[in-house]
Order: structure tokens, then sequence, then C-alpha cells
């Protein structure tokens, strides 16, 4: 009999017609849900592996500070001599050729080749350097601005004694400046510029706000402070917070300014640029700043003229991966104009000093 | 002479001199470690030295507004006009505008100070419950002074065990540190809080209050070196161990 129903046996599951189909579509249910929780679960980004999240508007972007018109570059990196210390900290270029670097517990001399001349031993890092020219009362004397005061050497390195007029608990000297007979620092601490004798006495204070002589004082943000003398007498000051160099009198008189805040090329960048400057033996200036790190030289009358140095070539990890920490460091460079005008860089991360000199000039030809 | 199973007077109070001594010891124990983990509760801090900003704070927090908040060091502000933690790069004008400011929920504050050699100096704030901690004005500081940086903010984090955004952190930048140290600052700080608080003790004179300000900012910064002291010498240890795994 076909048609007759089976008798359910004992102990045999009983299914009614249809709950068959009905556990299969559960089981489905449960496998599905099982495989988007694993997915669910893996795609967690416990890690932070991919990233924050955040859309473009919380991105810091800073991208087309980086870039430099090619055309604007007129220089090129003609070599680097690496500084064998644990910190570089100052740079100053010698006036019959090469330059001097200091650091931690050291001031290294180095001729124009890059060759080692002589190797002075300090306490502590000075942080700032000049080297007398052949103008200057005692020639070839090294000067080196130390956390306690200023310290003078012989050529060959010997150690002639430090001063300390005019610097108290705040002084902070940056850099140093010599001519003539004449001794000049930038003080960071107090905001001015001391100008000493060769001998140390303490001539006069530069930068003190006065009104009746046009003075406004400088504007120091941060520890960079920066002054040069050059061949016509004038003092220039760099005022960082300004955004400005400043051209003074030996007595301290006010004679003028150039120099506009702007992110743009032709500018200076931030709250307090240029950090560090020094003058070409025809007059003209070589900036450097912080934080987007370039180059430049400026005309006498402080038109931009060329730029030296880019933020690519200075700071490559600025734009490589964007790890901000470690070029906060390269992003602090000293600078100085050798006998033959060449630009000398400190490049702190480095630790070495980088030259560079005119596109198209002797250099090239060979 | 004691019958068997009992205990005479003397046993008794030996007894009893011993049991109380023990409770006394298990007590005494307990309060004394009950005092150590009150002295040792640790929170959560990040390291901003080592933090990156890279945004993480704002989105891997447990919390829907992240307990990690800019704070900006005065001690290191240089209170300037074009300040690059407040201003877009390319900004507009100098004004508070919003398409001139960096934040994107204008959590930074710019108040103007004063006028000084012809210049016009700000103070910058953070507006806590605006901050989502993103770190987009950190990155702009750095360029400049780095004074505005990350930290956890204590009394809104939750103090997990097992922190989402430390896990997260591809700097690493996160520590627990004891409660009463709250902070963790720059190292580059640390140097400036102690010129400040001698200057203020070397002006105090008859000034109590300048004086106490003087030895709360030596005192801070006092215990930021310990701390920093102290982590060197841990992660010494911890890349000595690691050395002869990975070789």
């Amino acid at each position: 009999m076909a048609g007759k129903a089976r008798k359910v046996q004992r102990g045999e599951l009983h299914r009614p017609p249809g709950v068959g189909g009905m556990s299969g579509v559960l089981a489905l249910l449960l496998a599905a849900t099982a495989v988007i929780g694993l997915v669910a679960v893996l795609r967690v980004d416990n890690w932070g592996e991919r990233g924050s999240g955040l859309s473009e508007r919380f991105e810091f972007s800073f991208e087309e500070l980086l870039t430099v018109d090619p055309e604007l570059v007129g220089y090129r990196e003609t070599g680097q001599v690496e500084v064998p210390l644990s910190s570089v900290r100052a740079l100053a270029a010698v006036p019959g050729g090469g330059w001097l670097v200091s650091g931690e517990g050291a001031i290294l001399g180095f001729d124009a080749q890059g060759a080692s001349t002589v190797r002075i031993t300090v306490t502590g890092e000075p942080t700032c350097l000049a080297v007398a020219g052949e103008d200057h009362t005692y020639p070839g004397r090294i000067y080196a601005g130390m956390p306690s005061g200023v310290e003078r050497f012989a050529p060959g390195g010997e150690s002639q004694g430090m001063w300390t007029a005019g610097l108290d608990e705040n002084s902070r000297l940056t850099s140093l400046t010599v001519f003539e007979g004449s001794v000049l620092a930038a003080d960071a601490g107090n905001r001015v510029v001391l100008h000493w004798d060769a001998e140390g006495q303490l001539l006069s204070v530069i930068g003190r706000p006065d009104p009746s002589r046009n003075i406004r004082g400088f504007t120091v943000p941060s520890g960079f402070f920066d002054v040069a003398m050059f061949a016509d007498g004038v003092l220039r000051v760099a005022n960082p917070g300004a955004r400005r160099i400043e051209a003074y009198t030996l007595e301290g008189d006010f004679l003028g300014e150039w120099g506009e805040a702007s992110a743009a090329i032709e500018g200076f960048f931030g709250c307090c640029n240029p950090s560090h400057f020094a003058i070409l033996s025809d007059g003209r200036f070589v900036t450097a700043e912080k934080g987007i790190p370039r180059v430049k030289i400026y005309s006498e009358q402080g038109q931009l003229e060329t730029v030296v140095a880019t933020p690519e070539q200075l700071s490559p990890r600025l734009l490589a991966s964007r790890a901000f920490r470690e070029d906060q460091t390269t992003a602090v460079l000293g600078v100085a104009a050798d006998a033959a005008d060449r630009i000398l860089v400190l490049d702190a991360l480095q630790r070495s000093v980088r030259i560079f000199e005119p596109r198209g000039g002797s250099s090239d030809a060979t | 002479m004691p019958e068997a199973g009992r205990t005479d007077r003397r046993g008794f109070l030996a007894d009893a001199l011993r049991t109380s001594g023990g409770f006394a010891l298990v007590g005494a124990g307990g309060f004394l470690v009950g005092r150590r983990g009150q002295e040792e509760l640790q929170v959560w801090q990040l390291d901003p030295d080592k933090c990156t900003a890279c945004g993480n704070c704002a989105t891997y927090c447990v919390l829907d507004v992240s307990a990690v908040k800019c704070v900006n060091c005065f001690d290191m502000c240089g209170f300037c006009d074009i300040c690059t933690g407040y201003f877009e790069t390319n900004y507009w004008s100098l004004d508070t505008a919003a398409e001139n400011q960096l934040c994107p929920t204008g959590a930074v504050i710019r108040r103007f100070v004063e006028e000084q050699s012809g210049q016009r100096f700000y103070e910058y704030t953070i507006d806590g419950p605006l901050c989502i901690g993103c770190g987009k004005c950190v990155k702009g500081c750095a360029l400049m002074n780095g004074s505005m940086y990350l930290q956890v903010e204590h009394d809104r984090c939750v103090n997990c065990n097992e922190c989402a955004i430390a896990t997260a952190c591809p700097a690493e930048a996160f520590y627990r540190i004891p409660a009463n140290q709250v902070e963790i600052v720059k190292q580059s700080a640390i140097g400036v809080l102690e010129r400040r608080g001698r200057q203020q003790l070397r002006e105090a004179d008859e000034d109590p209050q300048l004086r106490e300000e003087g030895e709360s900012l030596l005192a801070r910064a006092a215990v930021q070196r310990q701390w920093r002291a102290r982590q060197a010498g841990w992660d010494a240890r911890q890349q000595g161990e690691e050395a002869p795994r990975g070789s």
C-alpha cells in the first residue's frame, strides 16, 4: 500500500511536514550571522593601522608651502662635511676660509675643503661663535657664547678667559659678530644686542625700546635671535617676531628695516623668522627659516632674488612621512657665507655642514 | 593539671595573644597594602615628546568625545600674532573669522593681551568641551614653538584597564603614570619651568604668593624630571630585554 503513511517507530524522530526546511533556513541564518560577526571582528582596527578616519578638514596640510618653483632655485648642493660631535649647535665662517662648528663639549675647525684644522675642548655647549677677521684688534681670535659668558680663544684654541659684563641670569646668547674693535652679541633672554670692545668692556646696549629714538625693541618669541656686522659698519639684527631684518649703527641708532610676514616664498613664515641670516660679500642677505625650512637670498633692499635650498632638500622626511617631530629638529638651521661666498648650512639632524654654490658657477663646469 | 582536651588559663591567654597578634599583623598588612595601592593609583597619560598628533586620539577613545584634549603650555608659548597653531597656513587675514582658523571645531580661543615693541601679543587657550583631540593645532604649533600638545583630561577619562587609544597609538606614546603626577610635559618645557621658577624666587623678596608660585613651578619640574629619569631606565631595560629576542 504505497499511499498509506508509515507508522513511526519507537525512538525515531518525528518530523511534521515542512519542519526540515525551516531548520535548514535557521542553520543558514546562524551561519550567516557567524560569518558576519567574524568579518566584523576581523575588520575592527584596534591597532589604528587604518588611521584615524577623520575627514580631510581635520588634516593639517602644508604641501603647498613645501613646493618651490624650480625656476626660483639658483643654487645646488656641492658638498657635505660631517661633524664628528654628538650634537651640533652653532656655525661660523672663518674670514680667511673654512668654518667652525660648536657642539656638546667642543668647537671644531675645518678648512675650505672640509679638512679638520682645530679641536677646542670646552665645558658645555657653545651656543654661538664668531671668528675675528684681519680688521679686528685680535685677528683670528675665536669668540664663543657660553651659558655663563663670552669666552675668547686664540686661533690655536688656547682659552684667553671669559667676560660677563652686561649679562645677567636671564641672558641667553644666540649670536655673535665681530667688527674692527667691537664684539656684539644677541641676547635672546633680554631681547637686546650687547656691544663690547675687544677686551670685554661693555660699550652699549642696542635695541632697548626708546620711542624718542624710534626704537621699538625686538620681539623674540623663541630662542632664535641673530646679528651680523657688514663691512659698511652697519649692524643688522633679525627681529624674528616682527619677521624683519633691521639695521642699526654701533651707537644703537635705528637706520631701517625690511621683510614681511608671509607663508609665500617671498616672505618670512610663521611667528618668528628668519631664525638665522648671514651677509654675502656684496651685501646681499642669506636667510634661514625654521618651521618650513628654506634658505633664500635677498638683495640689499630686501627683494627676494633666489632660493638656495628648498624644504624638500633640507628636510625630506617632512615630505615623505609627515613625521613632524623629527623634522622640527632639522628645521632650525645655522647659516653662514664663507670667504668664497659659498653658502654653508648647518644640518642639526645629519650633524653636517652642507655647502651650496650658484648653479652655472665654476663648480658646475668641472 | 588540665584535663585532656581542655585548655588551662595560661594556654588560653597565649592562644588569644597569638590569634590577636595574627589579626593585627594581617590588618596592618592590609592597611599598608591599601595605602600603597592608593598612592600608586595609575592613570593614563601621553608623552607629548612621542606624540605625532596622528588624530587617533579623536576617534579611538571609548567616549563619544575623546578624553584627550589639547593644552597650551604658556611657558613655551610666544603669544604671537601669527600663531601657526591658530591660523591656517594660507589664512586670508589675521582675525578670528572661521575661514582663517586652523581648528575645525573652533576650540582654540585667541584673546588680545598687549602691544609691545610694535607687535601685538595674544593669549591662546583651549575650549575643552569643543576640543576633540584631533591634534591639528598641535601640528601647526610644532612648526614654531611647539607649546600646544595633547594630554589626557583625567576628569573625563574613565581610566579603562586597556585604553583603546593607547592600543591604537602608532607612536606608543601612552603611559600609566601615578595619579598625583597628573601630566607629562615636554622635555623642553621642564627647563622653561625651572627657569621661571628660579626667576620668581629671585624676584619674590617679601611676596609670599610669588615665592609659593616659584616653589610650585620647581616642584612640578622636579616631578617631571623624576618621571623622565625612571622612564629612561625602564625604556633601557625594555630595549635590553628585546635585543636578545630580536637578534
